[in-house]
């Protein structure tokens, strides 16, 4: 029995108690049976023009769609048998028989709803004997998406997806009947920052990504859960990588920080991690040499300058556990100078934040002040370390000048006595603090330069050779324990608690 | 013999009655005042349901009833009055659109005083430029003589009508795709629930009737709901408007009685047979999506009930007849043609099917159909039949399916056999 907010039906034979107002699609998947669905999406409005999802409901004359069928008391249901069956093969039929076989040229072949649902649901037959309808293809739609509309199953979720989420109603439906096809309003081209997600939305492969496309058989992949680093959102992703290269970031659904979505620049913003050019080993003096060389020399530099000044730059791309382990080399050193450059910009209402780093909250967490406007430039400082951000951040050309020595991690090469190689987020583990205040995890996916250390490790080998005592931890998971056990804000978290989805932390003792 | 019983069409012969002054001569608008004056809008409403007034656009569902759907609610109600006459052989909407307009617009007045409607839309198929013309003529009058407005007859009552073209689009005659038209989107069928009478126009209560079924409530109203359901039948009540075409003698526009005779004697007393002379070889009895009757089965008592229970539907009152000149595949491809063309692809079935049974249809009427191709086209049928969001596909599957029961030997007579072929 049941009452109030919740309801009790029978799916398949199976009793399920299930909160009052969900559909049937939800409903099944609560207790693990799939009715499939192409148009349906749970963030969209109920469009019910796919027919996939037709299910019966006893003591209804017609079969119903899942998706617009909302849970009753009482309520018995068949997913599956053989009446539900036979209109559901019928219906993949249907979609089938215009659709073109092109399968091994499409990019979305391996994770095609169509594919999938023709396997399981279909026919297995076409009894389609006449030549299959043409439309509109490799329709561009700006600089990021391709159009197949022969491909199409006009499921119209892009078109609610652009129109309820993103806010642009841009993609509509033109002519009628069997010649129906997509187009984009006004000039063709989609102006949506967010117009890639409906790449994703699209359940065949109708829609395409001029950056991924014809990249890779996606079988081919691997698949890494990670956040995205553009941001402070730190929107959680699938990162597709193949032959340790970088090939694709796709959203990973998390109602706390990002739902099903993710920003264009946040999807593209990539290519430095697999550029060639890339600082692939340490220099001293611009000369390659191998770590334990570079590291001996950094740690001389530190130690001889420590009178004269030390000015310590941190990076808010950096891992809380990198950056305790810069903090725990600035204590050792006792330089009090340390500070944060913060990379800003453009914020909006959906995702975008407007600091562009993942990780200013965990460098003022680890004592690093925010960059002042004005560097004092009149202070000759006996040396600069900084960990070059990635991007959108400099240091006053002056400021560089007037430092005596400099040891800087950095992506690309740059005038330096000590220069070492910086990695990507996607190279490393390790977590950021982004907005909510959110723990988050970055996990390693790939190792795109050979050989290359994270920040972590070498950080913590430049604390040995300043004190041979120390022993730095071995894993990210080991740096995080120690954090925990000493940080009043990251009291309690473990690596495993963490997990792929994050946690809030006490904003009381985080900076907001 | 068959006699008229001319209720609507009464005055459909006198041009001045398409005036105000025309139509107040014969009694206009005083069903209007008696409403306003003495009538509760629920005393309206059980006078609709008292007269037994069924609607006449094609589903047949209880008039007074369905104004029942309209839930308690702060947010305005529509009226919505379906004037997209466009099922193929029915011209009967037009009929009163341009000879007595002012009944259509006392009778949407009223239904909006019932339903507690403060605006009505009359959504006309774009292909009706002259019944547009004279409904926007009879509406500037009555404006003018303050029966639309403000403050309607000094009652407190304010109600305004607009007229909407549609833009030549079938499906826009699907009540909700009217819906969606008149919001000013692409003409789509809404999927139900949520039911027009609860969240019609811009998500607010709407009552979607047709032109015939808002022009009895003038006449229920001025002569009481016992007075109609005093004419016709029980289930049929009132009076009907037929609309006879096709190969027949006297086609046109009836107005007649249900249950007072059989479709045959209709056909050959009213109709005067086929103009050919030929034998009748079938009927479409509501319209050409509904199933087809045989010669053979015509002796049917002519109401909603009677019909409904030999397998096919009154529908909008199109009566189409074909003699036995004509092939059934090449009238069952016509047929396809015209739904494969109307589909408005939103959903798969429909979009797909359509297209697929009208080229399978070719095939047959071109005589090089398959052996198999019988049951291909019974399997595709019944798998777009019930499992869309509105009733266009199951308008090409009832007739095809009928046809393929009815007259299976000409199908049968359009397969190349191997041995032929050989």
């Amino acid at each position: 029995m049941s009452g109030g907010d919740r309801v009790t039906l029978t799916i398949d034979g199976e009793q399920a108690t299930v909160p009052a107002g969900l559909n049937v699609i939800e409903a099944a998947r609560r207790i693990g049976r799939e009715v499939p669905h192409y148009c349906y999406h749970p963030r969209l409005k109920v469009a019910g023009n796919c027919r996939v999802c037709l299910v019966e409901i006893e003591g209804r004359p017609k079969l119903e769609i899942g998706c617009n069928t909302r849970v009753a008391e009482g309520m018995v249901v068949h997913t599956a048998n053989d009446r539900v069956r036979a209109a559901r093969s019928g219906v993949m039929e249907f979609l089938l028989i215009n659709h073109p076989l092109d399968c091994t040229i499409c990019d979305q072949a391996g994770e095609c709803k169509l594919q999938d649902y023709a396997v399981h649901h279909g026919p297995g037959i076409t009894r389609f004997e006449f030549e299959k309808a043409h439309k509109p293809k490799r329709v561009s739609w700006g600089d990021k998406i391709v159009f197949d509309s022969e491909r199409c199953i006009l499921c119209t979720r892009c078109i609610r997806f652009l129109d309820e989420i993103a806010g642009t109603d841009e993609v509509s439906i033109d002519l009628r009947g069997e010649k129906s096809t997509l187009i984009v309003k006004g000039d063709g081209k989609l102006t949506s920052p967010y117009q890639m997600n409906i790449i994703d939305l699209c359940p065949v492969g109708a829609l395409t990504s001029r950056d991924f496309r014809f990249k890779t058989r996606v079988w081919f992949m691997q698949f890494t859960n990670t956040i995205c680093t553009s941001c402070a959102r730190g929107c959680n992703v699938v990162a597709g990588s193949r032959s340790d290269r970088l090939l694709r970031m796709v959203p990973r659904m998390n109602p706390e920080v990002n739902d099903h979505w993710m920003c264009d620049h946040g999807r593209l913003h990539y290519a430095f991690v697999n550029d060639e050019a890339r600082l692939a080993t340490p220099r001293v003096g611009g000369r390659p040499v191998i770590y334990a060389t570079a590291v001996d020399r950094a740690a001389a530099l530190l130690d001889e300058a420590r009178g004269a000044g030390i000015l310590a730059v941190a990076s808010p791309f950096m891992t809380n556990e990198e950056l305790f382990a810069m903090k725990g080399i600035l204590d050792r050193l006792e330089i009090e100078t340390r500070y944060v450059l913060s990379p800003q910009g453009e914020g909006d209402d959906l995702l975008q934040h407007p600091e562009k780093s993942p990780n200013v909250r965990g460098a003022e967490l680890a004592g690093f002040a925010p960059a002042p406007e004005d560097w004092p430039s009149d202070r000759p400082w006996g040396a600069l370390f900084w960990i070059v951000p990635r991007e959108g951040g400099e240091l006053p050309e002056a400021l560089l000048a007037a430092a005596e020595r400099r040891i800087l991690f950095s992506l690309k090469q740059r005038a330096a006595d000590v220069c070492f190689p910086l990695s990507t987020w996607i190279e490393k583990d390790g977590t950021v603090v982004s907005a909510g205040p959110r723990l988050q995890r970055l996990q390693r996916g790939i190792a795109v330069v050979p050989g290359l250390l994270t920040e972590r490790v070498v950080l913590d080998h430049l604390h040995t050779a300043l004190d041979p005592v120390y022993r730095g931890p071995e894993t990210a998971a080991q740096a995080l324990a120690r954090i925990a056990e000493r940080e009043p804000a990251f009291r309690g978290v473990s690596w495993t608690e963490v997990g792929s989805g994050g946690l809030v932390l006490r904003p009381a003792e985080v900076p907001a | 013999m068959i006699q008229e019983t001319r209720i609507m069409l009464e005055h459909a012969g006198d041009p001045a009655q398409k005036t105000l002054a025309g139509y107040r001569g014969h009694g206009g608008y005083e069903a209007l005042e008696k409403a306003l004056r003495t009538m509760t809008p629920d005393e309206v409403n059980v006078e609709v349901e008292t007269s037994g007034l069924r609607g006449r656009g094609g589903a047949g569902f209880p008039t007074g009833r369905k104004w029942r759907f309209v839930p308690q609610t702060d947010k305005p109600v529509y009226l919505a009055v379906n004037a997209d006459e466009s099922e193929p052989g029915t011209c009967k909407d037009r009929q009163i659109m341009e000879r007595d307009p002012h009944q259509l617009l006392e009778g949407a007045l009223l239904a909006c005083y019932a339903i507690g409607a403060r605006t009505a839309y009359i959504y006309v198929r774009g292909e009706y430029p002259h019944s547009i013309q004279a409904l926007e003529a009879a509406i500037a009058e009555a404006r003018e003589a303050r029966l639309i407005g403000r403050n309607i007859l000094g009652s407190g009552f304010d109600c305004d009508i607009w007229v909407h073209s549609g833009a030549g689009a079938y499906i826009c005659g699907e009540e909700t795709a009217l819906l969606t038209s008149l919001e000013g989107n692409r003409g789509y069928p809404r999927i139900r629930p949520p039911f027009p009478a609860v969240e019609g126009l811009w998500g607010c209560p709407t009552i979607v009737n047709n032109v015939e079924t808002i022009s009895c409530v003038t006449h229920i109203i001025r002569r009481g709901g016992t007075w109609f359901a005093s004419l016709g039948c029980e289930g049929s009540t009132g009076t009907r408007l037929f609309c006879l075409s096709g190969h027949i003698r006297n086609p046109g526009v009836y107005e007649l009685e249900c249950g007072k005779f059989t479709l045959r004697e209709l056909l050959m007393e009213l109709g005067g047979g086929t103009k050919s002379g030929r034998p009748i070889r079938g009927v479409m009895p509501g319209g050409s999506s509904m199933p087809v009757l045989r010669a053979d089965e015509l002796d049917i008592r002519f109401d909603i009930d009677s019909v409904s229970k030999a397998g096919s539907s009154l529908g909008s009152g199109a009566i189409m007849v074909f003699d036995d000149s004509v092939r059934v595949v090449d009238l069952a491809l016509n047929i396809a043609e015209f739904y494969a063309h109307e589909t408005c692809g939103q959903c798969t079935p429909c979009r797909e099917g359509c297209d697929w049974v009208r080229r399978m249809l070719k095939k047959f009427a071109e005589g090089r159909a398959a052996p198999d191709d019988i049951e291909l086209l019974k399997d595709v049928t019944s798998k777009m039949d019930g499992t869309t969001i509105c009733a266009l596909a199951e308008a090409l599957v009832w007739p095809v399916q009928s046809y393929l029961k009815k007259f299976r030997a000409d199908f049968e007579a359009a397969i190349v056999r191997e041995a032929a072929k050989a």
